[in-house]
Protein backbone atom coordinates (compact mmCIF):
# COMPACT_ATOMS: atom_id res chain seq x y z
CA UNK A 1 0.00 0.00 0.00
CA UNK A 2 2.91 2.44 0.95
CA UNK A 3 4.47 1.76 -2.23
CA UNK A 4 1.21 2.49 -4.27
CA UNK A 5 0.92 5.83 -2.38
CA UNK A 6 4.54 6.38 -3.45
CA UNK A 7 4.06 5.52 -6.92
CA UNK A 8 1.06 7.69 -7.22
CA UNK A 9 2.59 10.77 -5.26
CA UNK A 10 5.91 10.08 -7.59
CA UNK A 11 3.88 10.64 -10.71
CA UNK A 12 1.41 12.74 -10.24
CA UNK A 13 1.88 15.83 -12.33
CA UNK A 14 1.44 18.37 -9.53
CA UNK A 15 4.99 19.05 -7.48
CA UNK A 16 5.38 18.18 -3.79
CA UNK A 17 7.54 18.10 -1.60
CA UNK A 18 7.75 17.16 2.27
CA UNK A 19 9.88 19.40 4.62
CA UNK A 20 11.38 18.18 8.05
CA UNK A 21 10.40 21.38 10.77
CA UNK A 22 13.80 23.16 9.85
CA UNK A 23 12.49 23.69 5.98
CA UNK A 24 14.63 20.77 5.20
CA UNK A 25 13.88 18.25 1.97
CA UNK A 26 12.32 14.92 2.78
CA UNK A 27 11.16 14.42 0.13
CA UNK A 28 10.16 15.66 -3.61
CA UNK A 29 8.36 14.18 -6.57
CA UNK A 30 9.26 13.58 -9.99
CA UNK A 31 7.51 16.93 -11.02
CA UNK A 32 9.92 18.67 -8.99
CA UNK A 33 12.81 16.90 -10.41
CA UNK A 34 11.77 18.18 -13.57
CA UNK A 35 11.34 21.32 -12.67
CA UNK A 36 14.63 21.43 -11.31
CA UNK A 37 16.46 19.02 -14.20
CA UNK A 38 17.76 16.80 -11.25
CA UNK A 39 17.01 13.56 -9.87
CA UNK A 40 14.86 13.35 -6.97
CA UNK A 41 16.61 11.71 -4.73
CA UNK A 42 19.12 14.57 -4.83
CA UNK A 43 17.30 16.54 -2.62
CA UNK A 44 16.79 14.27 0.13
CA UNK A 45 17.66 15.83 3.11
CA UNK A 46 18.84 19.16 1.49
CA UNK A 47 18.27 22.21 3.24
CA UNK A 48 15.57 24.21 0.88
CA UNK A 49 17.76 27.05 1.12
CA UNK A 50 20.75 25.90 -0.59
CA UNK A 51 18.11 24.25 -3.22
CA UNK A 52 16.64 27.56 -4.02
CA UNK A 53 16.90 30.73 -2.13
CA UNK A 54 14.76 32.81 -3.70
CA UNK A 55 11.74 29.84 -2.52
CA UNK A 56 12.94 29.81 0.31
CA UNK A 57 12.77 32.98 1.61
CA UNK A 58 9.05 33.42 0.32
CA UNK A 59 8.11 30.20 2.02
CA UNK A 60 9.97 31.17 5.53
CA UNK A 61 6.96 33.40 6.44
CA UNK A 62 4.54 30.69 5.82
CA UNK A 63 6.70 28.23 7.98
CA UNK A 64 6.88 30.67 10.29
CA UNK A 65 3.10 30.57 10.30
CA UNK A 66 2.69 27.13 10.72
CA UNK A 67 5.05 26.47 13.48
CA UNK A 68 2.98 28.93 15.27
CA UNK A 69 0.12 27.25 14.70
CA UNK A 70 -0.26 24.36 12.86
CA UNK A 71 -3.66 24.76 12.34
CA UNK A 72 -3.21 28.02 10.32
CA UNK A 73 -5.94 28.41 7.61
CA UNK A 74 -2.96 27.80 5.16
CA UNK A 75 -2.95 24.47 6.67
CA UNK A 76 -6.41 23.66 6.28
CA UNK A 77 -8.00 25.54 3.86
CA UNK A 78 -8.37 24.39 0.11
CA UNK A 79 -6.69 26.51 -2.15
CA UNK A 80 -9.82 27.66 -4.24
CA UNK A 81 -11.29 28.68 -0.92
CA UNK A 82 -8.21 30.75 0.18
CA UNK A 83 -7.39 32.20 -3.21
CA UNK A 84 -11.43 33.50 -3.16
CA UNK A 85 -10.84 35.12 0.51
CA UNK A 86 -7.33 36.08 0.32
CA UNK A 87 -6.07 39.94 -0.27
CA UNK A 88 -3.16 41.20 -2.73
CA UNK A 89 -3.42 39.64 -5.74
CA UNK A 90 -6.68 39.08 -7.04
CA UNK A 91 -8.70 39.27 -10.83
CA UNK A 92 -11.02 42.79 -10.26
CA UNK A 93 -13.79 43.23 -12.62
CA UNK A 94 -12.88 46.68 -13.28
CA UNK A 95 -16.44 47.89 -12.97
CA UNK A 96 -17.29 46.42 -10.17
CA UNK A 97 -17.56 48.77 -6.83
CA UNK A 98 -14.07 49.23 -5.30
CA UNK A 99 -14.02 47.48 -1.85
CA UNK A 100 -12.63 48.36 1.54
CA UNK A 101 -8.76 46.99 1.36
CA UNK A 102 -7.71 44.39 3.62
CA UNK A 103 -7.84 40.92 4.51
CA UNK A 104 -7.69 38.78 7.63
CA UNK A 105 -5.92 36.01 5.70
CA UNK A 106 -2.85 37.94 3.98
CA UNK A 107 -1.17 34.51 2.78
CA UNK A 108 -0.05 35.05 -1.10
CA UNK A 109 -2.50 33.66 -3.76
CA UNK A 110 0.33 32.22 -5.67
CA UNK A 111 4.15 31.00 -5.28
CA UNK A 112 6.45 31.78 -7.91
CA UNK A 113 9.26 28.78 -8.38
CA UNK A 114 12.03 29.29 -11.27
CA UNK A 115 9.77 31.38 -13.22
CA UNK A 116 6.72 29.44 -13.40
CA UNK A 117 3.45 30.86 -10.96
CA UNK A 118 1.76 27.58 -8.75
CA UNK A 119 -1.20 28.08 -6.75
CA UNK A 120 -0.80 25.32 -3.60
CA UNK A 121 -2.19 23.90 -0.32
CA UNK A 122 0.23 23.17 2.62
CA UNK A 123 -0.84 19.74 4.14
CA UNK A 124 0.13 18.14 7.31
CA UNK A 125 2.19 15.31 6.03
CA UNK A 126 3.72 14.22 9.80
CA UNK A 127 3.99 10.75 11.24
CA UNK A 128 1.82 11.77 14.41
CA UNK A 129 4.71 11.05 16.84
CA UNK A 130 5.32 14.82 17.33
CA UNK A 131 7.89 15.39 14.78
CA UNK A 132 5.86 18.06 12.23
CA UNK A 133 6.67 17.01 8.89
CA UNK A 134 4.70 19.71 6.26
CA UNK A 135 4.08 18.84 3.18
CA UNK A 136 3.77 21.23 0.37
CA UNK A 137 1.47 20.38 -3.81
CA UNK A 138 2.32 22.75 -6.37
CA UNK A 139 -0.51 23.19 -8.83
CA UNK A 140 0.84 25.30 -12.03
CA UNK A 141 -1.01 27.74 -13.57
CA UNK A 142 0.21 29.11 -17.28
CA UNK A 143 3.22 30.96 -17.62
CA UNK A 144 2.55 34.36 -16.86
CA UNK A 145 4.61 35.39 -20.40
CA UNK A 146 3.04 32.69 -21.83
CA UNK A 147 -0.23 34.13 -20.97
CA UNK A 148 0.25 37.36 -21.67
CA UNK A 149 1.33 36.32 -25.74
CA UNK A 150 -1.41 34.35 -26.35
CA UNK A 151 -3.68 37.44 -25.56
CA UNK A 152 -2.29 40.11 -27.27
CA UNK A 153 -2.74 37.91 -30.05
CA UNK A 154 -6.55 37.31 -28.99
CA UNK A 155 -6.62 41.52 -28.87
CA UNK A 156 -6.56 42.23 -25.35
CA UNK A 157 -5.01 45.34 -24.56
CA UNK A 158 -3.43 46.43 -21.43
CA UNK A 159 -4.08 49.35 -18.91
CA UNK A 160 -7.52 49.93 -19.27
CA UNK A 161 -9.13 52.90 -17.83
CA UNK A 162 -12.46 53.24 -16.28
CA UNK A 163 -13.85 55.06 -19.03
CA UNK A 164 -12.71 52.58 -21.48
CA UNK A 165 -14.06 49.78 -19.63
CA UNK A 166 -17.54 51.67 -19.28
CA UNK A 167 -17.60 51.76 -22.95
CA UNK A 168 -16.39 48.66 -24.04
CA UNK A 169 -18.66 46.67 -21.65
CA UNK A 170 -21.60 49.15 -22.72
CA UNK A 171 -20.20 48.87 -26.82
CA UNK A 172 -19.37 45.24 -27.09
CA UNK A 173 -22.36 43.31 -26.18
CA UNK A 174 -24.38 45.45 -28.84
CA UNK A 175 -21.17 44.74 -31.19
CA UNK A 176 -21.17 41.24 -31.13
CA UNK A 177 -25.01 40.76 -31.38
CA UNK A 178 -24.12 42.97 -34.86
CA UNK A 179 -21.38 40.88 -36.00
CA UNK A 180 -23.07 37.83 -34.86
CA UNK A 181 -26.18 38.41 -36.78
CA UNK A 182 -24.34 39.16 -39.48
CA UNK A 183 -22.44 36.00 -39.69
CA UNK A 184 -25.68 34.13 -39.32
CA UNK A 185 -27.25 35.91 -42.26
CA UNK A 186 -24.18 34.77 -44.33
CA UNK A 187 -24.74 31.23 -43.33
CA UNK A 188 -28.32 31.51 -43.97
CA UNK A 189 -30.86 31.43 -47.17
CA UNK A 190 -34.13 31.12 -45.97
CA UNK A 191 -35.61 35.02 -46.15
CA UNK A 192 -37.68 34.77 -42.98
CA UNK A 193 -34.88 34.27 -40.67
CA UNK A 194 -32.51 36.67 -42.29
CA UNK A 195 -35.05 39.41 -42.09
CA UNK A 196 -35.58 38.73 -38.27
CA UNK A 197 -31.85 38.64 -38.01
CA UNK A 198 -31.31 42.25 -39.66
CA UNK A 199 -33.61 43.23 -37.75
CA UNK A 200 -31.91 42.71 -34.44
CA UNK A 201 -28.66 44.16 -36.32
CA UNK A 202 -30.94 47.51 -36.56
CA UNK A 203 -31.75 47.77 -32.92
CA UNK A 204 -28.65 46.72 -31.73
CA UNK A 205 -26.61 49.96 -34.13
CA UNK A 206 -29.95 51.99 -32.89
CA UNK A 207 -28.62 51.03 -29.72
CA UNK A 208 -24.52 51.75 -30.42
CA UNK A 209 -25.89 55.22 -31.25
CA UNK A 210 -27.56 56.09 -28.43
CA UNK A 211 -24.59 55.23 -25.78
CA UNK A 212 -22.35 57.58 -28.42
CA UNK A 213 -24.68 60.23 -28.21
CA UNK A 214 -25.33 59.88 -24.05
CA UNK A 215 -21.99 59.79 -23.92
CA UNK A 216 -20.82 63.05 -26.39
CA UNK A 217 -23.70 65.10 -26.19
CA UNK A 218 -26.04 65.22 -23.62
CA UNK A 219 -28.47 66.38 -26.28
CA UNK A 220 -31.32 64.13 -24.30
CA UNK A 221 -34.52 64.67 -25.05
CA UNK A 222 -35.53 67.60 -27.93
CA UNK A 223 -32.40 68.99 -27.82
CA UNK A 224 -34.17 72.75 -28.73
CA UNK A 225 -33.76 74.01 -25.26
CA UNK A 226 -32.65 77.37 -25.00
CA UNK A 227 -30.88 79.53 -22.54
CA UNK A 228 -32.71 81.89 -20.59
CA UNK A 229 -32.56 83.74 -17.68
CA UNK A 230 -32.94 81.29 -14.66
CA UNK A 231 -33.64 82.03 -10.87
CA UNK A 232 -31.14 79.93 -9.05
CA UNK A 233 -33.49 79.61 -5.86
CA UNK A 234 -36.41 78.12 -7.87
CA UNK A 235 -33.85 75.65 -9.63
CA UNK A 236 -32.30 74.49 -6.57
CA UNK A 237 -35.29 73.49 -4.70
CA UNK A 238 -36.89 71.92 -7.50
CA UNK A 239 -33.58 69.79 -7.92
CA UNK A 240 -33.81 69.48 -4.29
CA UNK A 241 -37.29 67.61 -4.23
CA UNK A 242 -36.68 65.65 -7.08
CA UNK A 243 -33.49 64.50 -5.65
CA UNK A 244 -35.63 63.60 -1.94
CA UNK A 245 -37.88 61.43 -3.47
CA UNK A 246 -35.80 58.42 -3.36
CA UNK A 247 -35.22 59.22 0.35
CA UNK A 248 -37.14 59.60 3.92
CA UNK A 249 -37.42 62.82 4.52
CA UNK A 250 -37.92 62.36 8.30
CA UNK A 251 -34.43 61.89 9.01
CA UNK A 252 -32.77 64.41 6.76
CA UNK A 253 -32.59 67.94 7.48
CA UNK A 254 -32.03 70.30 4.38
CA UNK A 255 -30.08 73.53 5.68
CA UNK A 256 -30.83 76.31 3.16
CA UNK A 257 -28.77 79.29 2.53
CA UNK A 258 -29.62 81.42 0.11
CA UNK A 259 -27.50 85.45 -0.40
CA UNK A 260 -29.88 87.80 -3.16
CA UNK A 261 -28.98 86.00 -6.47
CA UNK A 262 -28.71 87.43 -9.59
CA UNK A 263 -29.43 85.02 -12.25
CA UNK A 264 -28.02 82.69 -14.49
CA UNK A 265 -28.21 82.24 -18.23
CA UNK A 266 -28.55 78.32 -18.79
CA UNK A 267 -31.22 75.54 -20.35
CA UNK A 268 -32.74 75.00 -17.16
CA UNK A 269 -33.28 71.24 -17.56
CA UNK A 270 -29.54 71.13 -17.47
CA UNK A 271 -28.51 73.51 -14.33
CA UNK A 272 -31.08 71.70 -12.61
CA UNK A 273 -29.23 68.20 -14.00
CA UNK A 274 -26.01 69.59 -12.43
CA UNK A 275 -27.73 70.14 -8.75
CA UNK A 276 -30.18 66.91 -8.89
CA UNK A 277 -26.68 64.89 -9.33
CA UNK A 278 -24.97 66.56 -6.52
CA UNK A 279 -27.74 66.26 -4.27
CA UNK A 280 -28.42 62.54 -5.27
CA UNK A 281 -24.85 62.02 -4.78
CA UNK A 282 -24.64 64.05 -0.98
CA UNK A 283 -28.16 62.01 0.20
CA UNK A 284 -26.57 58.71 -1.03
CA UNK A 285 -23.31 59.31 0.82
CA UNK A 286 -25.24 59.65 4.04
CA UNK A 287 -27.24 56.70 3.57
CA UNK A 288 -30.49 58.81 3.64
CA UNK A 289 -29.72 60.36 7.35
CA UNK A 290 -27.91 63.73 8.16
CA UNK A 291 -27.75 67.19 7.27
CA UNK A 292 -27.66 68.31 3.62
CA UNK A 293 -26.71 72.29 3.65
CA UNK A 294 -26.68 74.21 0.18
CA UNK A 295 -25.51 77.55 0.40
CA UNK A 296 -24.95 79.95 -2.93
CA UNK A 297 -23.93 83.32 -2.54
CA UNK A 298 -22.43 85.96 -5.01
CA UNK A 299 -19.10 86.15 -6.25
CA UNK A 300 -18.60 89.15 -7.81
CA UNK A 301 -19.00 88.23 -11.81
CA UNK A 302 -20.92 84.71 -10.92
CA UNK A 303 -22.26 82.60 -8.08
CA UNK A 304 -21.44 80.73 -5.55
CA UNK A 305 -23.12 76.94 -4.62
CA UNK A 306 -21.36 74.95 -1.82
CA UNK A 307 -23.10 71.80 -1.45
CA UNK A 308 -22.06 70.02 1.96
CA UNK A 309 -23.03 66.73 3.35
CA UNK A 310 -22.34 64.61 6.34
CA UNK A 311 -21.96 61.19 4.37
CA UNK A 312 -19.30 59.20 4.65
CA UNK A 313 -16.61 61.38 2.56
CA UNK A 314 -14.24 60.34 -0.21
CA UNK A 315 -10.76 58.49 0.30
CA UNK A 316 -8.27 60.42 -1.39
CA UNK A 317 -7.07 58.06 -3.54
CA UNK A 318 -10.94 58.06 -5.44
CA UNK A 319 -10.81 62.37 -5.32
CA UNK A 320 -9.19 62.25 -8.40
CA UNK A 321 -11.38 59.61 -10.53
CA UNK A 322 -14.69 60.65 -9.08
CA UNK A 323 -15.30 62.94 -12.03
CA UNK A 324 -14.08 59.99 -14.82
CA UNK A 325 -17.14 58.56 -16.51
CA UNK A 326 -18.02 55.45 -15.07
CA UNK A 327 -15.94 55.97 -12.16
CA UNK A 328 -18.42 54.51 -9.23
CA UNK A 329 -17.75 53.11 -5.75
CA UNK A 330 -22.25 52.11 -5.86
CA UNK A 331 -23.54 48.46 -6.44
CA UNK A 332 -24.06 47.21 -9.86
CA UNK A 333 -27.56 49.00 -10.85
CA UNK A 334 -27.45 51.65 -7.87
CA UNK A 335 -24.89 53.62 -9.80
CA UNK A 336 -23.39 54.09 -13.50
CA UNK A 337 -20.71 56.92 -12.34
CA UNK A 338 -21.76 59.38 -14.97
CA UNK A 339 -23.61 61.81 -12.58
CA UNK A 340 -20.55 63.48 -11.95
CA UNK A 341 -19.26 63.36 -15.13
CA UNK A 342 -21.99 65.52 -16.65
CA UNK A 343 -21.52 67.72 -13.48
CA UNK A 344 -18.17 68.80 -15.18
CA UNK A 345 -19.36 69.21 -18.72
CA UNK A 346 -22.18 71.35 -18.15
CA UNK A 347 -20.57 73.22 -15.48
CA UNK A 348 -17.47 73.81 -18.28
CA UNK A 349 -19.99 74.57 -20.06
CA UNK A 350 -21.22 76.99 -19.16
CA UNK A 351 -17.92 78.60 -18.34
CA UNK A 352 -17.81 77.71 -14.63
CA UNK A 353 -15.58 75.38 -12.49
CA UNK A 354 -16.17 72.88 -9.85
CA UNK A 355 -14.03 71.94 -6.80
CA UNK A 356 -14.57 69.05 -4.08
CA UNK A 357 -12.75 68.83 -0.29
CA UNK A 358 -13.34 65.85 1.29
CA UNK A 359 -12.37 64.20 4.57
CA UNK A 360 -13.49 60.31 5.14
CA UNK A 361 -15.71 59.50 7.45
CA UNK A 362 -16.40 63.77 7.33
CA UNK A 363 -18.59 64.23 4.70
CA UNK A 364 -18.11 66.18 1.22
CA UNK A 365 -18.55 69.90 0.36
CA UNK A 366 -18.25 70.79 -3.43
CA UNK A 367 -18.31 73.78 -4.34
CA UNK A 368 -19.97 75.12 -8.20
CA UNK A 369 -19.26 78.38 -9.28
CA UNK A 370 -20.92 79.64 -12.39
CA UNK A 371 -20.42 83.02 -14.33
CA UNK A 372 -24.16 85.29 -14.49
CA UNK A 373 -23.15 86.56 -18.24
CA UNK A 374 -22.06 83.94 -19.41
CA UNK A 375 -21.99 86.22 -23.14
CA UNK B 1 -14.67 15.64 -6.49
CA UNK B 2 -16.19 15.61 -9.99
CA UNK B 3 -14.95 12.17 -10.58
CA UNK B 4 -18.57 11.21 -12.51
CA UNK B 5 -18.14 13.40 -14.97
CA UNK B 6 -14.40 13.07 -15.49
CA UNK B 7 -14.81 9.68 -16.82
CA UNK B 8 -18.14 10.01 -18.50
CA UNK B 9 -16.78 10.75 -21.72
CA UNK B 10 -19.59 12.84 -22.71
CA UNK B 11 -19.16 16.07 -23.56
CA UNK B 12 -21.92 17.51 -25.66
CA UNK B 13 -23.36 20.25 -24.26
CA UNK B 14 -22.08 23.67 -23.64
CA UNK B 15 -23.41 25.60 -20.60
CA UNK B 16 -23.86 29.42 -21.96
CA UNK B 17 -23.90 31.78 -18.81
CA UNK B 18 -24.68 35.31 -19.78
CA UNK B 19 -27.04 38.09 -18.93
CA UNK B 20 -27.56 39.59 -22.22
CA UNK B 21 -30.05 37.66 -24.18
CA UNK B 22 -28.65 38.97 -27.76
CA UNK B 23 -25.48 37.58 -26.90
CA UNK B 24 -26.81 34.54 -25.56
CA UNK B 25 -28.82 34.34 -28.68
CA UNK B 26 -25.29 34.71 -30.88
CA UNK B 27 -22.97 32.26 -28.73
CA UNK B 28 -25.92 29.65 -29.51
CA UNK B 29 -26.33 30.38 -32.90
CA UNK B 30 -22.39 29.85 -33.36
CA UNK B 31 -22.66 26.93 -31.64
CA UNK B 32 -25.50 24.81 -32.71
CA UNK B 33 -24.23 25.99 -36.10
CA UNK B 34 -21.24 23.72 -35.63
CA UNK B 35 -23.30 21.09 -33.93
CA UNK B 36 -22.98 21.62 -30.07
CA UNK B 37 -26.19 21.16 -27.65
CA UNK B 38 -26.18 25.00 -25.79
CA UNK B 39 -27.95 25.12 -22.24
CA UNK B 40 -28.30 28.82 -21.32
CA UNK B 41 -28.42 30.92 -17.66
CA UNK B 42 -28.83 34.23 -16.68
CA UNK B 43 -26.24 34.12 -14.39
CA UNK B 44 -23.96 31.71 -12.22
CA UNK B 45 -26.60 30.64 -9.40
CA UNK B 46 -28.90 29.66 -12.07
CA UNK B 47 -25.98 28.03 -13.85
CA UNK B 48 -25.60 25.86 -11.59
CA UNK B 49 -29.28 25.13 -10.45
CA UNK B 50 -29.74 23.78 -14.29
CA UNK B 51 -26.74 22.04 -14.24
CA UNK B 52 -27.97 19.51 -11.74
CA UNK B 53 -31.09 19.07 -13.80
CA UNK B 54 -31.49 15.32 -15.44
CA UNK B 55 -28.10 14.56 -16.66
CA UNK B 56 -26.68 17.95 -17.37
CA UNK B 57 -23.80 17.62 -14.88
CA UNK B 58 -22.57 14.34 -16.69
CA UNK B 59 -23.27 16.32 -19.83
CA UNK B 60 -22.04 19.74 -20.09
CA UNK B 61 -18.73 19.80 -21.28
CA UNK B 62 -18.14 23.55 -20.87
CA UNK B 63 -18.76 26.36 -19.54
CA UNK B 64 -19.06 29.70 -21.40
CA UNK B 65 -19.55 32.77 -19.27
CA UNK B 66 -19.73 36.45 -19.37
CA UNK B 67 -18.09 38.29 -16.05
CA UNK B 68 -20.11 40.87 -15.26
CA UNK B 69 -23.43 39.41 -14.70
CA UNK B 70 -26.25 40.47 -12.09
CA UNK B 71 -26.37 38.84 -8.81
CA UNK B 72 -23.04 37.48 -8.67
CA UNK B 73 -20.32 39.44 -10.32
CA UNK B 74 -18.08 37.94 -12.98
CA UNK B 75 -14.74 37.18 -10.92
CA UNK B 76 -17.36 35.89 -8.51
CA UNK B 77 -19.25 33.80 -11.03
CA UNK B 78 -15.82 32.23 -11.95
CA UNK B 79 -14.99 31.52 -8.67
CA UNK B 80 -18.23 30.05 -7.58
CA UNK B 81 -18.10 27.80 -10.78
CA UNK B 82 -14.46 26.42 -9.88
CA UNK B 83 -16.28 25.47 -6.68
CA UNK B 84 -19.14 23.96 -7.46
CA UNK B 85 -18.39 22.81 -10.75
CA UNK B 86 -14.83 22.06 -10.48
CA UNK B 87 -13.93 20.19 -13.40
CA UNK B 88 -15.53 21.70 -15.80
CA UNK B 89 -13.29 23.82 -18.35
CA UNK B 90 -14.78 27.87 -18.51
CA UNK B 91 -13.77 30.03 -21.18
CA UNK B 92 -14.16 33.77 -20.66
CA UNK B 93 -16.43 35.80 -23.46
CA UNK B 94 -16.56 39.30 -22.35
CA UNK B 95 -16.91 42.97 -23.48
CA UNK B 96 -13.69 44.01 -21.40
CA UNK B 97 -10.73 43.98 -23.30
CA UNK B 98 -8.05 44.02 -20.12
CA UNK B 99 -5.11 41.78 -19.95
CA UNK B 100 -4.67 42.29 -16.36
CA UNK B 101 -8.11 40.52 -15.69
CA UNK B 102 -7.48 37.92 -18.03
CA UNK B 103 -4.05 36.64 -16.77
CA UNK B 104 -5.59 36.80 -12.97
CA UNK B 105 -8.85 34.70 -14.20
CA UNK B 106 -6.58 32.35 -16.32
CA UNK B 107 -4.65 31.71 -13.01
CA UNK B 108 -7.69 30.93 -11.53
CA UNK B 109 -8.24 27.94 -14.15
CA UNK B 110 -10.36 29.68 -17.01
CA UNK B 111 -8.99 28.37 -20.52
CA UNK B 112 -9.70 31.03 -22.78
CA UNK B 113 -10.67 34.48 -22.40
CA UNK B 114 -12.34 35.93 -25.13
CA UNK B 115 -13.50 39.75 -26.23
CA UNK B 116 -16.18 40.55 -27.49
CA UNK B 117 -17.28 40.87 -30.60
CA UNK B 118 -15.47 37.50 -30.99
CA UNK B 119 -15.62 36.22 -34.72
CA UNK B 120 -17.75 33.30 -35.14
CA UNK B 121 -14.81 30.88 -36.18
CA UNK B 122 -12.36 31.74 -33.64
CA UNK B 123 -14.80 30.86 -30.96
CA UNK B 124 -15.73 27.88 -33.03
CA UNK B 125 -11.82 26.99 -32.99
CA UNK B 126 -11.46 27.84 -29.24
CA UNK B 127 -14.09 25.90 -28.23
CA UNK B 128 -13.09 23.10 -30.60
CA UNK B 129 -9.50 23.47 -28.97
CA UNK B 130 -10.50 23.81 -24.98
CA UNK B 131 -13.24 20.47 -25.13
CA UNK B 132 -10.41 18.70 -27.07
CA UNK B 133 -7.82 19.42 -24.76
CA UNK B 134 -7.25 16.78 -21.54
CA UNK B 135 -8.87 18.13 -18.63
CA UNK B 136 -6.43 19.36 -15.97
CA UNK B 137 -5.72 16.92 -13.04
CA UNK B 138 -7.37 17.73 -9.66
CA UNK B 139 -6.23 17.13 -6.25
CA UNK B 140 -7.67 17.55 -3.48
N1 LIG C 1 -21.21 63.54 -1.76
C1 LIG C 1 -20.44 62.45 -1.90
N2 LIG C 1 -19.96 61.82 -0.80
C2 LIG C 1 -19.17 60.72 -0.94
N3 LIG C 1 -18.82 60.19 -2.13
C3 LIG C 1 -19.26 60.78 -3.24
C4 LIG C 1 -20.08 61.93 -3.20
N4 LIG C 1 -20.36 62.30 -4.46
C5 LIG C 1 -19.74 61.41 -5.25
N5 LIG C 1 -19.08 60.49 -4.54
C6 LIG C 1 -18.26 59.39 -5.05
O1 LIG C 1 -18.00 59.60 -6.42
C7 LIG C 1 -18.45 58.52 -7.20
C8 LIG C 1 -18.90 58.99 -8.55
O2 LIG C 1 -20.07 59.76 -8.44
P1 LIG C 1 -21.04 59.87 -9.68
O3 LIG C 1 -22.19 60.73 -9.31
O4 LIG C 1 -20.23 60.27 -10.87
O5 LIG C 1 -21.50 58.39 -9.93
P2 LIG C 1 -22.50 57.50 -9.07
O6 LIG C 1 -23.25 58.36 -8.10
O7 LIG C 1 -21.72 56.39 -8.49
O8 LIG C 1 -23.46 56.93 -10.18
P3 LIG C 1 -24.59 57.75 -10.96
O9 LIG C 1 -24.53 59.17 -10.51
O10 LIG C 1 -24.24 57.59 -12.40
O11 LIG C 1 -25.86 57.09 -10.58
C9 LIG C 1 -19.52 57.86 -6.36
O12 LIG C 1 -19.68 56.50 -6.67
C10 LIG C 1 -18.99 58.07 -4.95
O13 LIG C 1 -18.02 57.13 -4.62
MG1 LIG D 1 -24.24 60.09 -8.72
Amino acid sequence: MEELLKRILMNVPDVILVFDENMGIEFVNTAFGRLMKKRTRDFFGAPLADVDAAFHESLTPLFQRIQKNPQDPIMRTFREKREATSGGYQARDPLAPALAEGNADDSPRVLTLRGDIFTYQFFDAGPGDGDLKIGLALSKVTDEKELLERLTQTGSVSGLDTLAAGVAHEMNNPLFSITGHAEAILDETGIDKIQAYAEKIRGSSRRIAKIVADLSGYARGKGNEEKKKIDLVETLDSAVKIALIHFDENELTVERNYAVLSPVEAVPEELQRIFTNLFENALQAMDGKGTLSITASETGDGVQIRVQDTGSGISRKYLSRIFNPFFTTKGQGKGTGLGLNVVRKLVKKYGGDIEVESEPGKGAIFSVTLPCNSE
Amino acid sequence: MGIIDKVSGVHGKIMIIEDEEEVREILKLHLESAGYEVIEAEDGEKAIEKMKEGSNLLRVGLIITDIRMPKINGVEAIEYLREHAPSKPIMVVTGYPDTDLAISLMQKGVKEYLVKPVEKEKLLEKVKAVLAEEQNFDYV
